[in-house]
């Protein structure tokens, strides 16, 4: 239930045909809390493990009362406990074993969850909104079942829009269609398409050991990059779509997670369009307060673009960190934060040297626009190594293909990348350029309909031949 | 062609849909499965087909089990095979010799197993039983042949044993049983129920329901639907997937697992009694007996990449068929760990079928010639200065 599989989906299907039973709001409230409460029921076993987990939420939901009471003073305090608390449960490894939980417990959602709280929680304690947020209401918005596993991160007041509207958004059959053809999308992404490319990770990385021919190892090498990024955008954006598309038919607008990433043509774009609503939360409540009490230390302007970029490295860096409690997260943090600060610096670089108009006109140039997502492709795939696999793993390739091999697939694998990336664009113009009067062919609801039946064949058929779930979703472990 | 919900006003007006897509989206839906499906139906037929001419087994004999009808020859074709010829002698056996006393100063072989050393869907010159002599001759200095008595189709170990005076007649100086995992599985089996077969192949509705009914929808969709076939096909290329999918299927893989289910327990003692009896003909006539398992393609996979789940060993079929056969006085010929050697030795089989295939064939050669000239059967010892092997310089 915890996947994009066919029972969650189902389940997901059930919830919105019930909701959906009455348009009142204490109904449609009514329904996603018992929903959510079956989902977590349905995750576990033993009910006890989701102990710690209830634990955090009611600390949560105290800190959030004593800021509604006015202590507003106490935001940092708050903050720091609930950072704390989270850090204590998620076992980071800088703190004494001694100090953790003997006993077994589920952290599934407590990543997202903690967001919720925190966002929650500054907003409150800025007391720019002045709002009270209930306890019921609270935990509809913390407990979610859509957002619960991996995501997205809903801020509070557009979640509340949608939930407690008194006349809910409307729902005609060409939103129902719309929404059940993005199920089936994100169905066939994580069901099909992430078990392919998993698929070609794994036999790749068994196609690195010493039996296989250097071509063969080399090719390995190469495929391996290829596969993870991939993977990994069919399998998280997949299961978004899936959720996005339920939270509709529930009435509710999720914010999107994904806008074609891979067409971006610099990182910091690439964090535009890639995991939205993490990138967001970290650069209104980290980039943005440290480069304004930054700029109010240092006030010199000609530091304030330094500033910026080393604000930047901090905010990716904590992206990167967030992911997991070992060093090779933390290179991926590092990797991360060096992506967008040195592609902020070039940025720079080029504005001073080529000035405003010269470095415009350089950023549209079709070429420059290709490298770029080429090399935005390989760097991403380049820092997803230290993501999914672990410094063992990463002398193993480089001993089965040599270091200097190595770089040289990432520069192939940025030519690649370039080429396709490049054509892709093109093709996707060129398709989405053949039109009717009510608009692109491809989007319409005919050519819905046909690669919408398309896909669900093409799913239900490796589902029944392959009889295996998916991978897991790879963000709910965070 | 998402349609952001950041673009969803959420009070859409015109959302009702006109009168025709209440008809035509869902013919457009059903037209799309029903065009994909027979394309790949007939796309499928077109580069998987099968068929088998001739007709050279008899099924239905209880007091041999399956055998080959004497100098007949039918020629067959699997869905991911070419054409193979079967000629069987005149003792009924693909031997490619023809039955009847050895030539003097020849090793005769005798091998003995089911459709995987008979050399289903591959070319005589190309089997087991072809490289194999080959290989022993120029390993030994001698000459060496093979007598194949393997049986084609629905042969097993209770078909080996009720066999056996036929093997015995043809003079071996060692019987070399080559087992597979489905010989234990089925060692009890004797004639197939072809009434029953016939018109479960008849019956498309029965094969979907099968499909979404068995605990192995893939060996059932792979056997019935073209389709199927052609998505297994690719799918199956890849390693670990197969070797995932495979393990989800107790019937083909549960004899790898550490805690067998109750129904491979019993065959693994109907094995054992089967073992003996072969064994204590052997011994009567004075004939040695070697034994050795090939192990499936999911096994062969998994000993290459060295890792497999906890729960499993690809091993263990292996050490209870040798505790077997060496308790009956037999030698066991122990090749799994040669998987250990090879890259991808899952190529050597037919993805979807699982038999071997050519290059399977000559992999599963080498390894029992090299097993044999090791030491194991000390009167085909290798020598110390090998003739160059086919191809060789």
């Amino acid at each position: 239930m915890d996947n994009a599989s066919f029972q969650f989906v189902l389940f997901g299907l059930i919830a919105a045909v019930v909701s959906n039973l009455s348009r009142s709001r204490a109904w449609r409230s009514i329904v996603l809390f018992l929903a959510s409460i079956v989902f977590l029921g349905l995750l576990a076993h033993n009910l006890i493990v989701f102990l710690p987990l209830v634990g955090f939420l009611l600390l949560g939901y105290a800190c959030l009362v004593m800021l509604q009471r006015g202590w507003s003073r106490s935001v940092a305090w708050t903050l720091c406990l609930v950072i704390f608390v989270y850090i204590w449960l998620k076992k980071y490894t800088f703190l004494p074993e001694e100090m953790f939980l003997r006993s077994p417990y589920t952290t599934l959602g407590l990543s997202y969850i903690f967001f919720r709280v925190l966002h929650l929680l500054i907003e409150t304690g800025d007391n720019s909104e002045k709002r009270h947020v209930g306890l019921g209401a609270y935990l509809l918005y913390t407990l979610n079942f859509s957002t619960f596993v991996s995501g997205p991160i809903q801020r509070y007041d557009e979640f509340a829009r949608d939930q407690f509207a008194s006349e809910p958004i409307t729902l005609g059959l060409r939103v129902i269609g719309l929404q059940l053809e993005r199920i089936v999308r994100g169905f066939f992404k994580v069901n099909v398409l992430a078990m392919l490319f998993d698929m070609a990770r794994v036999d790749a990385l068994a196609q690195l050991s010493a039996l296989f021919p250097f071509p063969l190892r080399l090719q390995a090498a190469f495929k391996l990059a290829v596969a993870y990024p991939l993977f990994l955008y069919s399998n998280f954006s997949g299961y978004i779509d899936i959720v996005i598309a339920v939270a509709r038919l529930m009435r509710v607008r999720l914010p999107e997670n994904f806008e074609r990433p891979f067409s971006a043509s610099s990182f910091i774009d690439f964090w535009n369009r890639w995991h939205i609503t993490l990138s967001t939360w970290l650069k209104t409540y980290v980039y943005n307060p440290l480069l304004v009490a930054l700029m109010r230390r240092i006030p010199s302007p000609g530091a304030a673009p330094f500033l910026g970029v080393f604000s930047f490295f901090v905010t990716f860096f904590l992206i990167g960190l967030w992911h997991g409690r070992t060093t090779e997260f933390i290179f991926f943090g590092v990797l991360q934060g060096s992506g967008v600060a040195i592609n902020k610096l070039w940025q720079l670089g080029l504005t001073r040297g080529l000035g405003r108009k010269g470095y415009k006109t350089l950023a549209s140039n079709f070429a420059y626009l290709a490298f770029g997502r080429g090399l935005t492709f390989s760097w991403f795939a380049f820092t997803l190594f230290w993501f999914w696999s672990d410094w063992k793993k990463i002398d193993t390739i480089l001993m089965a293909v040599g270091a200097v091999q190595w770089l040289g697939v990432w520069f192939v694998l940025w030519l690649g990348a370039t080429a396709v990336l490049a054509v892709w664009e093109w093709m996707r113009a060129a398709l989405l350029s053949i039109k009717t009067t009510e608009g692109p062919v491809l989007t319409s609801r005919d050519a819905r309909v046909v690669y919408a039946s398309a896909l669900g064949l093409a799913a239900l058929v490796m589902n029944v031949l392959l009889n295996q779930p998916a991978p897991d979703i790879v963000y709910k472990a965070f | 062609m998402t349609q952001p919900n950041a673009v969803d006003a959420g009070h859409v007006k015109k959302s009702k849909l006109p009168r025709r897509d209440w008809i035509l989206l869902p013919i457009l839906g059903v037209a799309t499965i029903l065009l994909l499906l027979s394309a790949s139906e007939v796309l499928g037929g077109y580069m998987f087909t099968s068929s088998m001419t001739g007709s050279c087994m008899v099924f239905d004999d209880r007091t041999t089990g399956a055998r080959g009808v004497p100098n007949s020859t039918c020629w067959q074709k699997g869905r991911e095979s070419h054409l193979a010829e079967y000629k069987f002698d005149s003792c009924g056996h693909r031997a490619g010799l023809e039955c009847g006393p050895k030539l003097p100063g020849t090793y005769r072989i005798v091998m003995v197993g089911s459709s995987l050393s008979f050399g289903m869907f591959i070319p005589e010159d190309k089997s087991i039983a072809a490289i194999l002599p080959e290989e022993l001759s120029r390993k030994t200095g001698r000459k060496v042949e093979v007598y194949n008595a393997s049986i084609m189709e629905f042969g097993h170990l209770r078909t080996f044993d009720l066999q056996m005076n036929e093997v015995l007649a043809a003079q071996p100086d060692l019987i070399l049983f080559v087992l597979a995992p489905s010989d234990i599985r089925a060692a009890d089996y004797l004639i197939p129920d072809l009434q029953k077969l016939e018109s479960n192949d008849r019956n498309l509705l029965r094969k979907v329901i099968d499909l979404f009914t068995s605990d192995s929808p893939a060996r059932l969709g792979g056997g019935h639907f073209t389709t199927f076939v052609t998505a297994l096909h690719f799918l199956y290329q890849s390693q670990s997937l197969y070797v995932k999918a495979s393990l989800r299927d107790d019937d083909s893989t549960g004899f790898m697992k550490t805690n067998p289910t109750e129904s491979w327990r019993n065959s693994s003692q109907q094995s054992d009694f089967y073992i003996t009896n072969i064994n204590n003909q052997a011994k009567s006539a004075g004939v040695p007996v070697a034994a050795s398992l090939i192990p499936s393609r999911a096994q062969a996979a998994m000993i290459s990449m060295r890792e497999w789940p906890p729960g499993y060993d690809p091993f263990k079929l292996d050490r209870e068929l040798r505790t077997a056969f060496t308790r009956n006085g037999a030698t066991y010929i122990d090749v799994l760990p040669d998987y250990e050697t090879i890259p991808n030795p899952e190529q050597g089989y037919f993805p979807v079928d699982g038999h071997p295939n050519e290059e399977g064939d000559a992999v599963i050669a080498s390894f029992l010639a090299k097993e044999l000239t090791g030491g194991a059967i000390p009167t085909l010892r290798a020598t110390s200065q090998e003739a160059p092997s086919r191809g060789e310089p």
